[in-house]
């Protein structure tokens, strides 16, 4: 039963790690959703019924769990800001950390939206493809990514920074950080 | 403006179709195999990809993992414990707060068992307060005087931890604990982003500040830390501790 999932890790465990990198940043997170994905395969196999290529399932999961792990971040920052020091007085305005922004948005997404921007925004899928993915036709997709694009405009005008200009995907898979060890 | 921005070419490849190509996913890869050729942007992406293939396949394949390929069974860990950070204002070099922590850590992965080899897979994360924002970060990260740093720990295993920082000026701080007087380590839960209990709030010094979070499953004493951090201008992990550097690099 397992020995085709030690092969499909050997094969496709560096899909996961370099999305859940992207998508999260921190590389110890994306350890640990390597991990996850594939031991929900050994525990729960049937998850994966070879209707589609390994890697579209693989692009799924690792998108659900790295979203989770996001509104979980941000659920930490939250009970963290409640017992981090108090700043200073004088205002220092926030650096336009797109990668951090970006990330706090698909957080502040719901999960259809959310997921589809990272396949849009991400991986660049096409409409086709994120159809696919998803299980919808390319017109409902189409719509979703307006929504996403509504959401993002609307969001960015409430974080106060209307000025962001890098681009997400560039923030994303160009970390500026090394991953700590 | 929304950070959201693509940078694909209408006839550029996604990372699923290139993902699928290197895994022979593709029943006819030509057409894609030719753009790949006269793309920069697509080869780049494809270099990127393989990249991290290389660096995964280095790599031991995690010890849950291996043992649930081989069909052994896992170990399971308790449930996770509320996080206890101890809670006393304090201040060492710079200004650091101490407060009890207002509720338990988010629910995890059972499945977690942490694969690092020292320290007993313990990892810490570091949360930077810039202004009215908080964001995760990590070694590299650029931060400014008046910054709040608070780090969280994540360990299967109760332990004990420190933080120990080397300024751009030499000057050695201890930030976790937060006491002046303290003399030790201190306990710290096990579960996971459990936050340390103090934050620090950075002085004015510019230029590179490294901190040394440090897990040990014994309480040791700071003293010899401290003194050798001073002495060498680094710090190497006591035997059986897990120790993390996190380089900041400060500026106005």
């Amino acid at each position: 039963m397992t020995n085709w999932l030690a092969e499909a890790y050997r094969t496709h465990a560096h899909q996961v790690v370099r999305r859940a990198r992207q998508i999260l940043g921190e590389a110890a997170e994306a350890d640990e959703v390597l991990q996850e994905v594939f031991l929900s395969l050994v525990d729960e196999p049937e998850q994966f019924q070879r209707r589609s290529a390994l890697s579209t399932w693989l692009y799924s999961a690792t998108t659900h769990l790295c979203l989770n792990k996001l509104r979980n971040r941000r659920n930490r920052l939250r009970i963290l800001e409640e017992q981090v020091a108090p700043g200073r007085t004088e205002s220092v305005r926030a650096r336009a950390d797109d990668w951090a922004l970006a990330r706090q948005l698909l957080a502040s997404m719901p999960e259809d939206l959310a997921r589809v921007a990272v396949y849009y925004y991400v991986d660049e899928m096409t409409h086709q493809e994120i159809a696919e993915q998803v299980g919808c036709s390319r017109r409902h997709v189409g719509n979703l990514v307006e929504r996403v694009i509504r959401f993002g405009q609307e969001w960015a005008g409430r974080q106060g920074e209307p000025d962001i200009e890098s681009p997400f995907a560039a923030s994303l898979s160009q970390p500026r950080m090394e991953a700590v060890r | 403006m929304s950070p959201l921005r693509r940078s694909r070419g209408a006839e550029c490849l996604s990372d699923l179709l290139l993902d699928r190509l290197v895994a022979g996913e593709i029943a006819d890869p030509a057409e894609a195999q030719t753009h790949l050729a006269s793309c920069p942007r697509c080869a780049e992406r494809k270099a990127e990809l393989d990249r991290v293939r290389a660096e995964v396949s280095e790599r031991p394949v995690p010890r849950a993992l291996a043992r649930a390929f081989a069909g052994k069974p896992r170990r399971r860990l308790r449930p996770w414990q509320p996080a206890l950070a101890a809670g006393l204002a304090a201040a060492a070099a710079t200004v650091i707060l101490l407060r009890p922590a207002p509720a338990p850590p988010p629910p995890r992965s059972p499945e977690y068992t942490g694969t690092r080899a020292k320290g007993g897979g313990a990892h810490f994360q570091l949360y930077v307060r810039h202004g009215d924002t908080t964001r995760a970060a990590l070694s590299g990260e650029v931060v400014a005087p008046g910054d709040t740093l608070q780090l969280s720990c994540s360990s299967p295993e109760p332990g004990f931890v420190a933080v120990l920082s080397r300024d751009g000026a030499g000057t050695v701080s201890v930030y976790v604990p937060g006491e002046p007087d303290a003399r030790a380590l201190v306990p710290i839960a096990a579960g996971h982003d459990v936050p340390l209990p103090a934050s620090t709030v950075l002085d004015a010094t510019l230029g590179q500040e490294t901190l040394y979070a440090l897990f040990c499953p014994e309480r040791l004493a700071l003293a010899p830390l401290v003194d050798e951090l001073r002495r060498t201008g680094t710090l190497d992990a006591p035997t059986g501790c897990r120790l993390e550097p996190i380089r900041l690099d400060k500026r106005p």
